[in-house]
C-alpha cells in the first residue's frame, strides 16, 4: 500500500508543479501582451505626432522660403519649358536647315543617299519651290510681326507658314509621312526678328546651291543629314 | 501483527461487521466521487491542450488581417478614441488629432518649489519662472502649469522627477497648415465636435476615426491662390478677397480661399467676418461676369448669332433707372463686340429678346435661384427679385439685381465651357480611389455649339479685351472681367467696387476655371488709379494659372496656329492692341 501511495503522491506533486508552471506562463504571456499593446499604442501616437510634424514642415510657405534660400538658382517652371516630342522635330528642323544649308553650300555633289528610295521624288520637286516661297514669306511676315505687340507677333507670322505647312514635311521629313506640323516655335519667331532676314537667304540658297543634282538627291542628302542628327539625339526615324 | 496460537482470527461479526461494511461502502463512494472529479478535470485538460483551441478562429482572423493590410485587427489598438484625419487630394495631411499632454501641479506635494520652478521654466519657454514658483507654492491641490505641451517637453519634464508635477492627456485637433485651410476645414469645439466646414459636414465619419476624409483640394494650388490673393488684397487695400479653382469637367474644387481668414486653433480670437466663408456662404452682385450667362442664353436660344448687330447707342430707361455703358462706345455693335466691350445696353437688349421670364428660366437652369450642391454646411441662398419684371431681366443680364455666391458662378461657368453639362461641385473624393470620369455628368443646359461660341468669346476677351492681364504664355486663357458697383443704403456706390476676373484654361479644351474677386479695391499708381477687374483680379488669375499649368503638366499650346482675333475679325470693327489702349479699356 505504501509504494502506491508514494507513487500517487508523487504524481500529485508533478501535476501540481505542471499546473502552476502553466499558470505562470499564462500570466507572463498576458503581461507581455499588455506591454506590447501599450508599446504599440505609444508608437502609434508617436507616428501621428510625426505625421503632423511632417505636414507642418511641408507647409508650402515654408518650402517656398527654403527654396528661395537654398535653391535660389532655380525658378518655378513655366509653360515654355515643356515640349512634345513632335515639337522637337520642328525645332531641330529650324536650326538644322540653317546648318545644313551652310555646309551643304560649301560641299560638292553629295553622294546619293540610301534613304533616297524612301523619299518619293515627285513631291520633292514640286515641294522645293513652295518651301522657298514659304521661307521667303517668313521674313516678310516677321518684320510685320515685329511692328505689332510682342504677344500678337506670332499670330501673323504663324498664319503665313501655316498656309505652306504641307510643303514643309517634304524637305524636313521625307522619310516620314506626318501631318503638317504647325508653324515654327514662337521662341525663334518672336525673339529673333532681326536674325530672320539673315537666316532667310540661306534656305533658298540651299535649294539654289544644288542645281545640278536632282531634286531627289538633294532631298535625300537633306534627309540623310537629318537622319544622322535624329539618330544622335536618340529619336528613331 | 504477532503470530498467535492456532486460534481462528477474531472474526468481526454482527453489528461490528455491518458497520465496517458500511464504512467501506462510504469510502468507496467518496473515492468514486473524487475519481470522477479528477477524471473530468483530466478529460478537460486533454481536451484543452491536445484537441482544440477555443481562440483558434480569432487567431486565424487576426493573422489574415495582419497579412492583408498591415493594420492590427480593430481590437488591438483603440483608434476610436481619436478623431479621424483629413487629407488633400495628394494625401497631404490637413487635420489630425493628437494626444497632447498638459502639465499640472499638486502644490501640496511639491517639495522644493524654487528648484522645480527653475527647471520647468527652462523647459517651458513661454512661462515666467516667478509665475511658476507662485503656482507651486500656492498650496492648491490642482493648478495648471502649461496646457498642450509638445512630446519633447513632456519627456523632459517627466525626466526631472520633481514630485507633485503630473500630466493630463487630452486629444487635441491640429491643423498643420493653419490659415491656409481655415475656412475649408472649419474647426472643432472643446468636446471635439465639428463646428464649421468639413469638420461639421463629416462630423460622424470623423468621430469614428476609422477612415480618412479625402478632399479634392490641392494644397499647392491653395497656397498659390492664398499667396496671390493676399498680395493683391494688400496692394489694392481691399476689404476682402475671394478665390476659387474648379475642375470644369468633374466639378472638383481644387482651391478655395476666402480672405480675411482666421487661425483654426484659436477661432474665437478672430471676428465673425474673418470666419465667414465668402466662397459658399456669401452672396454678391457679381456684375459683368454675368454677361457670360445672358449672352449664352441669347446664343443658345438662337435669338442672336455672332453677326447680329445690336444698337448700343442710346441708354435704356426703365422707370427711374437708366442703364448705361461704362466707357460707352455709342454705336451699333456685333454680339462679340457687346461682350468684349462689356456693354450693359447691348446685353440688356439681348436678354430682353429671350422674352418674358426667359432669362429667369435660364438662370434657374444654371442653378442660380437655389442653394448650390456641395459637401459643406455653409451655403448661401441667392437673392433675386420675387416678382420678375423686364427691369429685372435687364439688370440681371449684367449681374445686378441678383446676388449669388462665387460657387454658383463657378458651377455655371463650368457648365458653359465644358460642353454644356451642369456639373455637381464637390470638395471630397468619393470613397475608394475610383478615378472620376473626365466626362461631365449632369444635366445639359446649353448646346455644345453654344459652348464653343462661349469659349471663343472668352478667349477674345483675354486676347483683345479687358482681360489681357490674365494672359499666360502657352496656356490659352479665356475669361471675363467684372466690376460691379456695390450697393449701399444710398444706392450704388461708384467708389466701392466688387472687382472680379473669371478665367478658364486651356480655352480650346477647358480643364480648369479660376476666379479671383477683390472686395473694394483701391486703384494705385501702377494701375493708373483703376480698380477694375481687369487691373486688380486678372493678374491674380494669371499668376495662379501660370503655376497651375506646369504643376499639372498641362501641355502648353506654344505652337498654336489659332488666332482668335483673326477668327473673330469679321465681327469686330476695331481690333485693340494690348499695352496702349488698356488705360481706356480698363472697364468691366
Amino acid at each position: 500500500m505504501r509504494k502506491s501511495t508514494f507513487f500517487w503522491l508523487f504524481m500529485a506533486a508533478v501535476c501540481g508543479t505542471l499546473l502552476f508552471h502553466t499558470s505562470q506562463q499564462v500570466t507572463d504571456g498576458r503581461a507581455r501582451l499588455a506591454r506590447l499593446e501599450s508599446d504599440i499604442q505609444r508608437e502609434d501616437e508617436s507616428v501621428r505626432v510625426l505625421q503632423a510634424e511632417w505636414s507642418y514642415l511641408n507647409q508650402p510657405e515654408r518650402l517656398e522660403k527654403l527654396a528661395a534660400e537654398y535653391l535660389a538658382d532655380l525658378a518655378p517652371m513655366t509653360g515654355r519649358q515643356f515640349a512634345k516630342v513632335t515639337d522637337l522635330n520642328e525645332r531641330v528642323d529650324e536650326a538644322l536647315i540653317e546648318e545644313v544649308a551652310s555646309f551643304d553650300a560649301a560641299r560638292a555633289e553629295p553622294a546619293a543617299g540610301e534613304d533616297g528610295a524612301k523619299a518619293p521624288a515627285a513631291p520633292e520637286a514640286a515641294a522645293l519651290p513652295l518651301t522657298a516661297a514659304a521661307t521667303a514669306a517668313k521674313p516678310a511676315a516677321q518684320p510685320k510681326a515685329a511692328e505689332s505687340q510682342p504677344r500678337a507677333a506670332p499670330a501673323p507670322a504663324k498664319s503665313a507658314p501655316a498656309k505652306s505647312a504641307p510643303a514643309k514635311p517634304a524637305i524636313a521629313k521625307p522619310a516620314r509621312e506626318l501631318p503638317a506640323p504647325p508653324a515654327p516655335p514662337r521662341a525663334i519667331a518672336a525673339s529673333a526678328p532681326v536674325a530672320a532676314p539673315v537666316a532667310a537667304p540661306k534656305p533658298p540658297a540651299h535649294v539654289v546651291a544644288q542645281p545640278a543634282s536632282t531634286a531627289a538627291k538633294s532631298a535625300a542628302s537633306a534627309s540623310r543629314e537629318f537622319g544622322d542628327v535624329m539618330k544622335s539625339l536618340g529619336v528613331g526615324e | 501483527m504477532s503470530q498467535r496460537a492456532k486460534e481462528p482470527a477474531a472474526t468481526i461479526a454482527g453489528a461490528q461487521a455491518s458497520a465496517l461494511s458500511l464504512a467501506k461502502t462510504r469510502l468507496l463512494i467518496v473515492m468514486g466521487v473524487f475519481f470522477l472529479g479528477y477524471l473530468a478535470i483530466t478529460l478537460r485538460l486533454i481536451d484543452l491542450t491536445l484537441l482544440r483551441n477555443p481562440h483558434a478562429a480569432e487567431i486565424e482572423a487576426q493573422k489574415a488581417a495582419l497579412e492583408k493590410g498591415g493594420e492590427a485587427a480593430p481590437q488591438a489598438v483603440k483608434k476610436a478614441a481619436l478623431r479621424g484625419t483629413i487629407v488633400d487630394r495628394n494625401g497631404e495631411l490637413m487635420a489630425t488629432s493628437l494626444k497632447m499632454a498638459s502639465v499640472y501641479a499638486d502644490a501640496t506635494q511639491v517639495v522644493d518649489a524654487k528648484a522645480a520652478a527653475r527647471d520647468l521654466a527652462a523647459i517651458l519657454p513661454d512661462q515666467k519662472e516667478a509665475d511658476i514658483e507662485k503656482k507651486l507654492s500656492s498650496g492648491r491641490k490642482f493648478v495648471w502649469i502649461a496646457r498642450n505641451i509638445t512630446p519633447r517637453q513632456e519627456y523632459a519634464i517627466n525626466n526631472l522627477g520633481h514630485p507633485g508635477i503630473s500630466f493630463e492627456h487630452a486629444a487635441r485637433r491640429i491643423y498643420p497648415h493653419a490659415r491656409l485651410t481655415a475656412h475649408l476645414l472649419g474647426y472643432t469645439d472643446v468636446d471635439g465636435r465639428g463646428i464649421s466646414g468639413i469638420e461639421k459636414f463629416f462630423d460622424r465619419q470623423l468621430a469614428e476615426g476609422e477612415e480618412d476624409v479625402k478632399l479634392t483640394i490641392d494644397l499647392r494650388i491653395q497656397h498659390v491662390m492664398h499667396k496671390e490673393l493676399k498680395k493683391a488684397m494688400e496692394t489694392f487695400s481691399a476689404k476682402a478677397a475671394i478665390g476659387m479653382a474648379m475642375d470644369v469637367n468633374t466639378g472638383e474644387i481644387i482651391a478655395m480661399v476666402s480672405l480675411p481668414d482666421f487661425d483654426p486653433h484659436h477661432p474665437m480670437d478672430s471676428s465673425a467676418d474673418a470666419r465667414f466663408n465668402r466662397n459658399t456662404l456669401g452672396v454678391f452682385e457679381m456684375g459683368s461676369t454675368f454677361k457670360l450667362f445672358s449672352t449664352a442664353a441669347a446664343l443658345d436660344a438662337g435669338k442672336v448669332t455672332f453677326a447680329t448687330q445690336i444698337d448700343a447707342i442710346t441708354p435704356i430707361k426703365v422707370g427711374r433707372f437708366t442703364i448705361n455703358d461704362y466707357h460707352a462706345k455709342r454705336r451699333i455693335m456685333s454680339v462679340p463686340e457687346v461682350f468684349i466691350y462689356s456693354s450693359n445696353i447691348g446685353t440688356g437688349k439681348m436678354a430682353l429678346m429671350l422674352g418674358d421670364g426667359g432669362l429667369r428660366e435660364f438662370y434657374e437652369k444654371l442653378g442660380f435661384l437655389e442653394l448650390p450642391p456641395i459637401d459643406l454646411p455653409e451655403r448661401g441662398k441667392p437673392i433675386y427679385p420675387k416678382v420678375w419684371r423686364d427691369a429685372s431681366t435687364l439688370t440681371a443680364s449684367f449681374g445686378h439685381g441678383i446676388a449669388v455666391s462665387p460657387l454658383h458662378l463657378m458651377r455655371a461657368t463650368s457648365a458653359l465651357v465644358n460642353g454644356g453639362i451642369l456639373v455637381k461641385p464637390r470638395i471630397t473624393r468619393p470613397a475608394g480611389d475610383a478615378p472620376l470620369s473626365m466626362e461631365p455628368e449632369g444635366e445639359r443646359v446649353i448646346k455644345p455649339q453654344t459652348s464653343t461660341q462661349i469659349r471663343q468669346l472668352l478667349e477674345l476677351v483675354v486676347a483683345d479685351g479687358t482681360g489681357s492681364k490674365a494672359y499666360v504664355e502657352g496656356y490659352d486663357v479665356g475669361g471675363k472681367t467684372g466690376t460691379a458697383e456695390k450697393i449701399s443704403a444710398r444706392g450704388y456706390n461708384k467708389s466701392a467696387l466688387f472687382s472680379s476676373f473669371l478665367g478658364v484654361f486651356p480655352i480650346n479644351n477647358p480643364r480648369y476655371a479660376v476666379v479671383a474677386i477683390l472686395d473694394e479695391p483701391q486703384g494705385i499708381k501702377e494701375t493708373y488709379g483703376y480698380a477694375t477687374g481687369g487691373w486688380t483680379a486678372a493678374p491674380v488669375v494669371q499668376k495662379v494659372i501660370a503655376q497651375m499649368g506646369p504643376l499639372y503638366q498641362i501641355p502648353p499650346d506654344l505652337d498654336s496656329t489659332r488666332d482668335i482675333v483673326a477668327e473673330m475679325a469679321p465681327y469686330l470693327k476695331e481690333v485693340k492692341r494690348k499695352g496702349n489702349n488698356l488705360a481706356s479699356s480698363g472697364n468691366n
